[in-house]
């Protein structure tokens, strides 16, 4: 957590509003890129957005430390957000988190760096991936499936399920430092 | 392994019901596979998100939001009596407001006002207590706090930023060993004289609930120091300074002048 952020929250506890405010206008595109993502509908991602925002304020999701990097924290929150929603509404994410993978990036109308540099960088290590695996993180992380709808979609036996994603998830770990290592050039 | 195992996953993704759900996080506090498998997930995810394609949210949903978050009751909202949420003003271009925690019982091993401090002070019961701007007829060095740090350790020392740059403000907070407890010193330069009953006071902060920490008003010259004692179990991380009505504020109501990290 940057010292800013960690002061801004401190005053949000404090139920300082300037402070949600400044949370909103730091990570509220973020927030916003990351639910359309999930759920392919700008309504929807709204009010995502919103729920995630009054979760903050009310602290029904709080930050500490343990919690990793504030950035990974609030987009855990939104993920969850998002899953409840889904759940609630009893349908799946779309299919267009497979093809947008795949869509080339636009990297000109992008200002924030860091976003824009892991962006790239998980982008192409996903690309690295064998389509399984590929097709295993968008099913489990970007869709927040159920064990048995992975386990239907990629047709293999329940139990393998979680070995699986753990595969994949390292692999994409691994894939993802070297790139940042050795700035995208493959070794294979 | 348990099939409890086998939860992990549908955990994580939320597909368990409230039921399956209280039983995994029961068995994740006897099973060190699943909480290791756990935290390795939240690792490996952590950055995952950023993989999003920047889209820029619509400019009236920042309103929309903040006014749905600000009507909705927050944990200060809740605790106790459930009166006002007071307003004042940080400057001249926008205004703030500070929900009131209500929560005094934490409030408890706290000095609650500056008379009793000084009270305190006086019957000798070891709490040092002192305000440069009523210390004239006695000898500096009698409770000045430079004496104790070169008696005591110093355990931490910071120089404290205003948290507006128009202020002009200087601070410097020591927190000093003694035997069973610690002492919290600051001392403060160029501060702005303050009206009628208002001191600056002194917060420390645990997880965002405040604590009484001392009070102070400046001297002609805008030098102020307060000196309090301090539980080192209670693992404060924060202080604040805040210009308070009075000094009786239990919770602050003013404005901050002050925020650090400790
Ligand atoms: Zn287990």
């Amino acid at each position: 957590m940057s010292e800013r952020d960690a002061k801004t929250y401190v005053r949000l506890k404090l139920g300082d509003k300037e402070a949600l405010a400044q949370l909103y206008d730091q990570y509220s595109k973020l927030l916003y890129s990351f639910s359309f993502k999930m759920i392919n509908d700008q309504q929807v991602a709204e009010e995502i957005v919103q729920e995630v925002f009054i979760k903050i304020w009310t602290q029904k999701s709080s930050y500490d430390e343990t919690k990793g990097k504030f950035s990974s924290w609030l987009l855990t929150i939104t993920r969850n957000t998002v899953i409840d929603y889904l759940r609630k509404r009893k349908e799946t994410a779309s299919e267009m988190v497979t093809k947008e993978m795949n869509q080339d990036l636009e990297p000109s109308i992008e200002d924030q760096i860091e976003w824009k540099e892991k962006r790239t960088t998980i982008d192409q290590a996903i690309k690295r991936l064998k389509p399984e695996q590929e097709k295993v993180i968008v099913l489990f992380y970007y869709q927040g499936l159920s064990q048995q709808k992975i386990a239907d979609a990629c047709e293999i036996p329940l139990g393998t399920v979680k070995g699986r994603i753990r595969l994949a998830l390292r692999h994409l770990k691994d894939t993802i430092e070297d790139i940042e290592q050795n700035g995208g050039i493959i070794h294979e | 392994m348990s099939n409890h195992c086998d939860h992990l996953i549908d955990y994580f993704n939320g597909q368990l019901s409230d039921e399956e759900k209280r039983s995994f996080e029961e068995h994740l506090t006897t099973c060190g596979d699943c909480r290791e498998e756990l935290r390795e997930l939240q690792e490996l995810t952590d950055d995952l998100g950023f993989i999003s394609e920047p889209i820029e949210p619509p400019s009236a949903l920042k309103e929309k939001v903040l006014e749905a978050a600000f009507n909705e009751r927050t944990p200060n909202d809740m605790r106790e009596d459930d009166d006002k949420v007071r307003s004042f003003t940080t400057d001249q271009e926008s205004q703030s407001s500070v929900v009131v925690p209500k929560n005094r019982k934490k409030l408890g091993w706290v000095v609650p006002s500056l008379a009793a401090a000084l009270l305190l002070s006086l019957v000798g019961n070891g709490y040092a207590f002192s305000q440069l701007s009523t210390q004239e007829e006695v000898a500096p060095e009698e409770i000045t706090p430079v004496e104790s740090i070169s008696v005591d350790s110093l355990a931490q020392q910071l120089s404290l930023q205003p948290s507006e740059e128009n202020i002009p403000f200087e601070a410097r907070a020591s927190i000093v060993n003694k035997d069973q407890y610690q002492q919290l010193i600051v001392e403060a330069n160029q501060l702005t004289q303050t009206e009628d009953t208002q001191v600056y006071q002194v917060w420390l902060l645990k997880e965002g609930d405040p604590y009484r920490a001392g009070t102070f008003t400046p001297a002609e010259d805008g030098s102020g120091m307060s000196t309090f004692d301090i539980d080192p179990e209670m693992g404060f991380d924060t202080i604040a300074i805040t210009i308070e009505p009075d000094e009786t504020s239990e919770v602050p109501e003013g404005e901050i002048v002050l925020l650090e990290e400790l």
